[in-house]
């Protein structure tokens, strides 16, 4: 596996992807999991498939035993050595993770395909009025967000260009507010 | 779950209806070639199935009042396309276009479209004519003919598919999809769709005028998402070859 080592500055066994970002996950029994682990699958055509975090941390409850969750970002000419956004997960039912795509077409616009897919990280910080905290990688622009603070009920934008994601699934990212 | 495997849009080449309509092989790509192929492209007259992007019509710019485009082609090559048979620049027909999703994915969060100017999905100027950098004369509309808004209009039916599975499809007979809109129709912000009806219509400008689907479809379930479009010229429009781009957000886990 290239990269660069996480695990010099923070003792896991991470790395920094050389294109794609993505996200990893401590339980409390020390695991990591991250979505570039493969798992036996033989319901896929293929046999297995990459770890899911609907399928593998919220199908099997591992979603309440999270303790840490990180979004490993790409090296890029703003972030030479790539970056990291980490949450400590002291509550169970807080962290969430997603994709945001927008893909267009149907013009006659002489620019080539645009598909463009940008990753979050979260973590519900009032299970009252569904506050999170966020790290997001921007797949467009390159670079990993601040903190940043939005709602799961009404998740904002964080740029021009995207539209306000309203309403995130709570069924599908694991997130329990009772 | 993953990504989808396919995210498509589907056109109607059949008859207004459910049993009329012809979907088979009817479907676009998202992201154009660059040499003409996932096309949408409008006409008044003059186009054929062969038409080729570099020759496509021009359509000529109303002198007094605002009028809607009459046909929609959909290519999917250069010079390979088909005439949308129930799009016919008014709110008649209610099975034109619908989005087609496979059951690999699942949503995580609400579906939105619109249009823009180009694939920087750059805010349109609204009002701006003559448009500016990243934006179109479509898309940004005029203060005049659209009262801001954009030339595109949308209107979406429904769900797709309900948070329960259920398909939700116009009704089988086809017909008026909504009220008619006008040149002026547009409301900031997102028009969110309703179970089993018709969206009052939108304008496609950007994330400024949107469209938002109401739920969030059941995960791994294929389906449509119904939807159709009138697109308008007027007098103060800037004259030019325009290619705004049709975008659909979605989230997924």
């Amino acid at each position: 596996m290239t990269g660069v080592l996480v695990r010099s500055v923070y003792g896991t066994p991470l790395v920094i992807p050389e294109a794609v970002s993505y996200w990893a996950v401590k339980l409390q029994s020390g695991k990591w999991c991250t979505e570039r682990d493969i798992v036996v699958d033989t319901t896929h055509p293929m046999g297995q498939r990459p770890f899911d975090w609907t399928l593998d941390l919220v199908g099997t409850g591992d979603i309440r035993r999270i303790v840490e969750l990180w979004l490993l970002c790409p090296q890029t000419r703003f972030s030479p050595a790539g970056s990291t956004g980490r949450l400590l997960i002291s509550e169970r039912g807080t962290p969430f993770q997603f994709k945001v795509k927008s893909t267009s077409g149907f013009s006659a616009a002489r620019l080539i395909h645009a598909q463009r897919a940008s990753q979050v990280i979260g973590r519900i910080s009032d299970k009252v009025t569904g506050d999170c905290l966020c790290f997001i990688w921007d797949h467009e622009l390159e670079v990993l967000s601040a903190p940043w603070k939005s709602n799961i009920y009404q998740f904002g934008t964080w740029r021009e260009g995207i539209a306000p994601l309203g309403t995130l699934s709570q069924e599908v990212l694991g997130v329990h507010l009772s | 779950m993953s990504d989808f495997t396919s995210i498509t849009l589907n056109y109607n080449t059949g008859a207004d209806s459910a049993s009329g309509a012809t979907w088979t092989g009817n479907t676009l790509q998202f992201g154009g070639s660059g040499n003409g192929a996932n096309e949408l492209r409008w006409a008044m007259s003059g186009a054929s199935t062969t038409t080729p992007s570099a020759t496509w019509p021009y359509i000529t710019r109303p002198s007094s009042a605002p009028l809607a485009i009459t046909q929609l082609w959909a290519f999917s090559s250069d010079a390979s396309g088909q005439k949308v048979a129930t799009y016919d620049g008014t709110n008649s027909h209610s099975w034109v276009l619908r989005w087609a999703w496979d059951n690999t994915g699942t949503f995580a969060g609400t579906l939105q479209f619109s249009a823009f100017g180009d694939n920087t999905h750059s805010t349109p100027q609204a009002g701006t004519q003559p448009p500016g950098a990243h934006n179109d004369a479509i898309t940004n509309g005029s203060s005049t003919d659209t009262s801001n808004t954009s030339y595109l209009k949308i209107a979406a039916y429904g769900y797709g598919v309900d948070a329960s599975g259920n398909q939700q499809s116009p009704t089988s007979s086809g017909g008026a999809a909504g009220s008619a809109p006008s040149s002026f129709t547009g409301t900031n912000g997102a028009i969110t769709t309703t179970s089993s009806a018709w969206s009052t219509w939108q304008s496609a400008q950007g994330w400024l005028q949107y469209i938002a689907n109401g739920v969030i479809p059941q995960a791994t379930t294929a389906g449509f998402w119904y939807w159709t479009c009138i697109l308008y010229t007027g007098p103060n429009m800037t004259t030019s070859t325009y290619t705004p781009t049709i975008t659909f957000q979605y989230a997924y886990s």
